[in-house]
């Protein structure tokens, strides 16, 4: 099995570019992703994960774009157009520009669990994984500018209901009615879960990233180091 | 004069809506409305519920003689968030009735000896036959796990009938007739055991059992949005697919929010049929301000 031409989704970028702390040019993070990529190339099974934050991103995307529309005065439709060159394979969520092969702009939208998480990236350096994600996105479109936006906006009910069985079970409360501590931090945590009540233009936090030439080449030459890797791997297990 | 916005409180507080409360349970309506109004507080989401689904919810609860209380478990008034087919978004309330309240309305119909539901667990199953039923042995329980469940209930006339449905057929039952459970959330994720037992009292009843007028009222109202409560008319939003287009909600709320004709000419070429005649308004709306 050959990795010659193995395209990676720039999501994971961050995780093959991680610095090695040894000598060895790629680091255990990336080996880590490798051996997942491997698994998934031959063996056709894919590591899922799944958690409350992702379960949003994924329910409120559609929310996320409305509020960033609206905020920016400037319709947004998500792409769903798929595009790839010799190196990565993937979607952006957003572009401005003529097409996606065109873009001048692409913007990538995060939605934020809660308004702690959501200011926190205020007080935090970018998040590496994202900034790699989108100088792949800019290297795949030809853009030169990438926005990193994060949109706070209202949880879906069912994971504000799964939040209160988790106190209730925290608590062990049997009779919720009964317990007027558990009533008073239900309340809590609906009002924790919905934002509606704050202006959308405080909703929203954009980070706006120059296109790096640079480091696109240098992630050239890691997604190579990466396929002999995965090669070499195939080998010594005798595939 | 300004136009106050209807609350649940406020509809409750009217006359004739405490008049049709007591036409219907008499000196009980003050603390059932009272009830109502407390699951109302108690819950935020239900709070911004539409105060009309929330009336009617009541109303069927009413009629059929259920307490509203969680703690008691027959019968509930839960929060819905409901696409609507112009792409807006509403909180509804939506009428559920638990198992408990299915087992309340067959005994007052005062013909049932014995009804009940329960779990089956591996080795209780001894035998099954399509035509005259299914053998259980309660005492040959070989494991925790529970490989279906069974509903049964026994007539004053001699007539008895047991329903048994597998974990799978159950989960089949589930996908089929909710949305959310097909999404991998709601009621029938997070209680299964509870969705299970109420789906085959439920199936049992409506299948072979006399069915009194309340029980084909809580049969037809149950996991409802109630639109009337007299006429038994309702949708059931866990079982319906609304398709949402969320660039049309997006056009929509675009146009309402403009405030310049720049705003309105952002959104123009994005524009479908349904918007025209707000795009039109609005257009309108902003000329006459100049």
């Amino acid at each position: 099995m050959s990795f010659d031409s193995y395209k990676f989704h720039p999501s994971s970028l961050g995780l093959i570019m991680t610095e090695s702390r040894t000598k060895e040019p790629i680091g255990e993070t990336a080996k880590a992703h490798l051996l997942q990529c491997w698994i998934e190339e031959k063996y056709g099974r894919r590591k899922d994960i799944s958690n409350k934050y992702i379960e949003k991103g994924i329910a409120q995307e559609e929310e996320s774009i409305t509020l960033y529309s609206l905020v920016t005065k400037k319709f947004h439709k998500k792409n769903t157009e798929t595009i790839s060159n010799d190196f990565f394979v993937g979607t952006p969520d957003l572009y401005d520009g003529a097409s996606v092969i065109e873009a001048e702009l692409i913007i990538d939208i995060k939605t934020s669990w809660d308004i702690f998480t959501f200011f926190q990236v205020l007080q935090k350096p970018v998040n590496k994984n994202y900034y790699w994600q989108l100088q792949a996105y800019m290297d795949l479109t030809g853009a030169s500018r990438a926005k990193l936006v994060y949109c706070l906006v209202d949880t879906p009910i069912n994971l504000i209901e799964d939040e209160k069985r988790k106190l209730a079970w925290a608590m062990n409360v049997i009779d919720p009615e009964a317990s007027p501590e558990y009533q008073t931090k239900c309340q809590q945590i609906e009002k924790n879960m919905m934002f509606v009540d704050i202006p959308k233009q405080d909703r929203y936090i954009a980070f706006e990233f120059e296109r790096n030439q640079a480091d696109i080449d240098k992630a050239h030459e890691r997604v190579l180091e990466c396929r002999d890797f995965l090669n070499l791997f195939s080998l010594s297990r005798g595939l | 004069m300004s136009e106050v916005a209807l609350t649940t409180k406020s509809l409750f507080a009217r006359d004739d809506v405490k008049a049709k409360f007591q036409e219907m349970l008499g000196k009980r309506s003050t603390s059932f409305i009272t009830s109502v109004l407390q699951i109302v507080a108690s819950n935020e989401l239900l709070a911004k519920a539409d105060p009309t689904s929330v009336y009617q919810s009541a109303a069927v609860a009413a009629t059929l003689d259920l307490p509203l209380n969680n703690n008691l478990g027959f019968a509930y008034i839960v929060p819905y968030n409901q696409k609507q087919k112009d792409g807006s978004f509403k909180t509804v309330a939506q009428f559920q009735l638990g198992y408990k309240g299915f087992i309340q309305l067959a005994q007052r119909s005062g013909q049932f000896k014995t009804i009940s539901a329960t779990p089956v667990f591996e080795g209780q199953l001894i035998e099954q036959n399509p035509l005259t039923g299914f053998v259980f042995d309660w005492t040959k329980k070989t494991s925790d796990k529970v490989i279906g469940y069974a509903a049964y209930f026994h007539l004053l006339n001699g007539f008895e009938k047991t329903l048994y449905a597998t974990v799978e057929e159950l989960k089949a039952h589930g996908t089929k007739y909710s949305q959310t459970f097909k999404k991998g959330y709601g009621l029938w994720k997070d209680d299964f055991d509870s969705m299970a037992i109420k789906t085959v009292l439920k199936l049992l009843l409506a299948k072979f059992a006399p069915l009194s007028v309340d029980m084909q009222r809580a049969v037809i109202t149950d996991q409802a949005v109630i639109n009337n409560a007299e006429t038994q008319d309702v949708t059931y939003v866990d079982n319906e697919e609304t398709l949402i287009d969320k660039e049309s909600e997006r056009v929509r709320l675009m146009i309402e929010q403009a405030t310049t004709d720049n705003d309105l000419k952002e959104i123009e070429p994005h524009l479908k049929q349904e918007h025209l005649d707000l795009f039109t308004q609005k257009k309108d709306e902003l000329k006459s301000k100049k």
